[in-house]
């Protein structure tokens, strides 16, 4: 990108300064995109789960009805609350939105890769951990009870479900061995395009992905975690006073936030846009973006599903969901990722000579006996904190038909 | 925890069936025999209107949405069969709760809640229906009037006799 | 332990679960409930007063918009009151045929509820839509039948309106025949699920004994364990006829009352299906004859007395009182709603548990705030 600049301008700093603008334009617009795109999704598949249609009026199947939303939601008045705190108020949309762009920076869309930074993971999890910070803000600036209620649980979520999130996530980059994002990718690449080689294939990536999953849900305030806006019981928490442009820009990043994590559980467990000739020149760069949307918007479709199905959690069993089952899960995971790590990589003269003890040494063997493993310690781990957890019958439920 | 995957399967199962929905301005869906919507006032086959002008409707609205003022027919050119005749006949579309209890109180079966349901207005005023708006065509009458309404060779009475 | 400061929020007017205009002043502790006060009467439509006004017979118009989940059952109890106090006989066929109306509202009714209980828990609308499927169907019954969707205006005193034809006896054994399978899908949907068991175990117990102190009835005291059903305790219209169950709960949490609901759907499938059995060979006409020409004006004239009569609504006892001085209006009118005296024991279920748990306790009890207000 930025040769082509420099062709252009024939200075160096002035060809930098446009690509990485050029990128960013690319990536906003991209993204706004994907979003429409993703509440058009959201809406008709829902609809057609609930034996409805959903959408269906503006454009074909509904299709321009985010167009025809935006336009709304953009022309409406901006109020703010007469007791707000207006810069607040103000700055809350912004930081939120913010945060949730910046994490795009290092997510490649297959094989374009906008920046590759040597700890991507680590600056995906930290830039979005800002957003929290934007969700007090508008809580507490709206003078609203809800909104500060929302805020408060908003909060609360974030900061729980960010342990196991990034817990699990310590396992793919023990695995990989890398933090950059571009590394854990090439890890699931396969040459012969073997989807097996992916880390949701591997007991450990297995377990990694669920727990990653079900904490994003809950970054992402997704149902069954969406407390922080909870319709039934806040109105819209956090969002509650929010109203034109301002809210636009609020639901704008809530679906790039749900983007990104669809994004990023793609590119860590589904191997991003490996597929079948992705590496093919030009061709494959198109193959790879095309792979990386059709995982990342399946990953979208699987949200949509549980939204349609679950019910919420309330705040309390919330927490204990996540500290309770997610945490002890993504702790036994480090563990044995570290169990996989030591068998496959470490022979005899490292002092983990299982593999050639067992009378099979050879990497296939290797793998084997570490896949069994951390199968066995993942599975147990899993029941075990799954019966720990299972809420204890006090009383036997029936509804017992008696004849009076 | 597994007992998820049964919700899950079942919305599965509902994502590839035949949506219910009906899609209104283009698929009308047909109401049923008995529906009660707009009201129509009635003919009979050869034209005449079937109404008296007796505000036994008005009189039997729980909602007060009927308003008649009955006239006396000139015998010469009559409106309907009866002695009078609804000069005015209004009917607030607003307060109407579409209950029939008009259509019951009719005697002469000259208002019928038809199978009209498309109702909206863009102010107050076109909610109230006048008689031009109910009354149905003149082609669309049936039935005869029963003998007793067949009065029109008799003048219409002579007007109360009585002390002021 | 820390102390902090408690807050008052208004949960309404104007607020997407409380079924209606209502509010809910929750004093709360963090997320606790310390103290809960509903506030009503923002629905209030002068319902008795109006019925002092009217005639009998246009009455039976605004019985239909208490609870506008059920009119047919309202109709009944109204009509029931009327026939009792003029002392009008209703032939067998007017009893089964509002037997089998009554019966179809409480599945609407009980479809319509769990779908809005699990909107209120936050399931995005899926058994809000299934429940409304069928609702649809019960409705379009209602339509064939009575004209009238919602407002039905069915029931006569003496009878019905109009007879079921043979047409219409079909498509209610039409529905009967799909019915088991929706309740299926329904159950798969949700009964086992985690989620919906976390949150509604143990919450919002409201025990037997204060049960009764509060006098609630329906789903709400048969959840608390006490067999309390009038159409058991006192039968009316034709209900001794059939063979049905009472399900009752063990805890009376709002997951029991979930599970009642459920079960009572399949009981009132059961008489419906022996209803529609028997229809056939009941004797006399949809309505008594005697009648049917003071059914159609507005002249009925009540001799001088009173009457009380009570059906099993959906939502609990709802009881009709009619003081009469011979008038063509009643003298005295009074209605004893479900809905508003199972809402007096929401403190009690609500105090110690959280701000979501009051919305889910609050569609645990099934209220209709055109019942509560009046």
């Amino acid at each position: 990108m930025r040769a082509m600049w420099e062709f252009f301008f024939g200075v160096g700093w002035l060809a930098t300064l446009t690509s990485y603008l050029t990128i960013t334009t690319a990536i906003l617009v991209a993204g706004s995109l994907v979003m429409m795109l993703l509440t058009w999704i959201e809406r008709r598949g829902l609809g057609y789960m609930q034996d409805r249609k959903g959408p269906n009026r503006v454009g074909p199947f509904g299709l321009f009805q985010p167009i025809a939303e935006a336009i709304k939601t953009i022309t409406k008045e901006d109020i703010t609350p007469t007791d707000a705190d207006r810069w607040v108020h103000f700055l809350a949309p912004v930081v939120i939105l913010a945060s949730t762009v910046a994490a795009f920076a290092v997510i490649p869309w297959g094989n374009l890769i906008p920046v590759d930074i040597n700890v991507g993971v680590l600056y995906i999890v930290a830039v979005s951990a800002v957003h929290t910070v934007g969700i007090l803000m508008a809580g507490w600036a709206s003078n609203n009870k809800f909104a500060l209620l929302g805020g408060m649980r908003g909060v609360a979520q974030a900061i729980s479900y960010e342990i196991p999130q990034v817990l699990s996530l310590v396992s793919i980059v023990m695995l990989v061995g890398s933090m950059s994002v571009v590394d854990v990718i090439q890890n699931q690449m396969d040459p012969y395009g073997n989807i097996l080689s992916w880390h949701i294939f591997t007991p450990v990536g297995l377990l990694s992905f669920i727990v990653f999953w079900i904490a994003s849900l809950a970054e992402g305030e997704r149902p069954p975690f969406d407390n922080p806006e909870a319709e039934s019981e806040l109105v819209a928490g956090y969002m509650t006073e929010y109203g034109g442009m301002k809210f636009a820009v609020l639901f704008l990043a809530n679906y790039l936030t749900n983007f990104a994590i669809c994004a990023v559980t793609a590119g860590v467990f589904l191997g991003g846009g490996n597929g079948p000739g992705s590496d093919i020149p030009i061709l494959g760069t198109l193959l790879s973006v095309f792979y990386f949307l059709a995982k990342s918007l399946g990953l979208f479709f699987v949200m949509v599903w549980i939204r349609g199905v679950v019910p919420r959690l309330r705040i309390d069993e919330l927490m204990h969901f996540a500290w309770k089952f997610l945490l002890p899960l993504a702790l036994v995971n480090i563990f044995s990722t570290s169990l996989w790590i030591a068998i496959i990589r470490w022979g005899a003269e490292q002092g983990m000579g299982i593999a050639e003890a067992l009378g099979a040494p050879g990497s296939i063997a290797r793998i084997a006996v570490a896949w069994v493993v951390t199968a066995i310690i993942n599975v147990v781990a899993f029941f075990l904190v799954a019966r720990l957890n299972a809420t204890r019958g006090v009383t036997t439920y029936q509804a017992t038909p008696t004849a009076v | 925890m597994f007992d998820l995957i049964k919700g899950l399967r079942t919305t599965a199962k509902y994502l590839f069936t035949k949506p219910v929905t009906i899609s209104y301005p283009e698929v009308k869906r047909p109401v049923r025999e008995r529906f009660r919507g707009k009201h129509e006032l009635k003919r009979y086959a050869d034209g005449k209107e079937r109404c008296i002008g007796c505000s036994l409707c008005a009189a039997a609205c729980p909602a007060d949405a009927i308003y008649v003022e009955p006239a006396e027919n000139n015998p010469q050119n009559p409106v309907g069969y009866g002695e009078r005749y609804a000069a005015k006949y209004e009917i607030n579309m607003i307060r109407c709760i579409y209950c029939g209890y008009c259509e019951d109180a009719c005697p002469t079966n000259a208002i019928v809640l038809e199978h009209q349901y498309e109702l909206s207005f863009y102010d107050r005023k076109a909610a109230v229906f006048t008689k031009e708006i109910l009354l149905q065509p003149v082609d669309k009458g049936w039935g005869e009037p029963p003998p007793i309404l067949q009065n029109l060779n008799r003048p219409p009475n002579p007007p109360a006799q009585m002390e002021l | 332990m820390l102390k902090t400061e408690e807050l008052q929020i208004n949960i309404g007017p104007q607020h997407p679960s409380t079924h209606g205009v209502f509010r809910l002043m929750a004093t709360v502790d963090g997320e606790t409930v310390v103290h809960l006060e509903p506030v009503f009467g923002y629905l209030h439509r002068n319902h008795e007063q109006l019925g002092e006004i009217w005639t009998y017979l246009q009455t039976i118009t605004i019985t239909d918009r208490l609870d506008y989940f059920n009119s047919m059952i309202n109709e009944h109890g109204y009509c029931m009151t009327v026939e009792k106090l003029a002392s009008i006989e209703v032939p067998e066929r007017a009893e089964y045929i509002r037997v089998i109306m009554s019966e179809l509202s409480r599945i609407l009714n009980h479809a319509a509820a769990i779908g809005f209980w699990l909107q209120d828990m936050g399931s995005w609308g899926t058994t809000l839509m299934f429940g409304f499927r069928q609702r649809e169907m019960i409705m379009d019954i209602f339509e064939s039948v009575g004209g009238s969707r919602m407002m039905c205006n069915y029931m006569r005193f003496g009878g019905v309106a109009r007879d079921l034809t043979p047409n219409l006896v079909e498509q209610i054994n039409l529905f009967l025949e799909g019915f088991p399978q929706f309740i299926d899908d329904f159950e798969r949907l949700m009964m086992e699920n985690e989620i919906l068991l976390a949150r509604s175990r143990n919450v919002g117990v409201l025990p037997k004994e204060l049960a009764a102190a509060y006098s609630v009835t329906g789903p709400v005291i048969r959840g608390s364990g006490i067999p309390y059903d009038i159409r058991r305790a006192e039968p009316y219209s034709i209900y001794d006829r059939f063979a049905f169950d009472i399900p009752v709960g063990s805890v009376g949490d709002v997951y029991d009352r979930f599970l009642v609901r459920m079960e009572e759907m399949r009981q009132s499938h059961r008489i419906l299906r022996q209803a529609m059995e028997q229809l056939p060979q009941a004797s006399g006409s949809y309505i008594n004859q005697a009648y049917k020409a003071a059914s159609k004006q507005q002249g009925l004239r009540l001799p001088a007395g009173e009457a009380y009569c009570r059906v099993e609504s959906p939502k609990g006892e709802l009881g009709y009182y009619i003081v009469s001085n011979g008038g063509n209006s009643a003298y005295r009118y009074g209605i004893r709603a479900p809905s508003l005296i199972n809402l007096t024991a929401l403190n009690d279920m609500c105090r110690g548990y959280t701000v979501a748990d009051i919305v889910v306790i609050l569609g645990s009890i099934d209220i209709v705030m055109g019942e509560v207000d009046r």
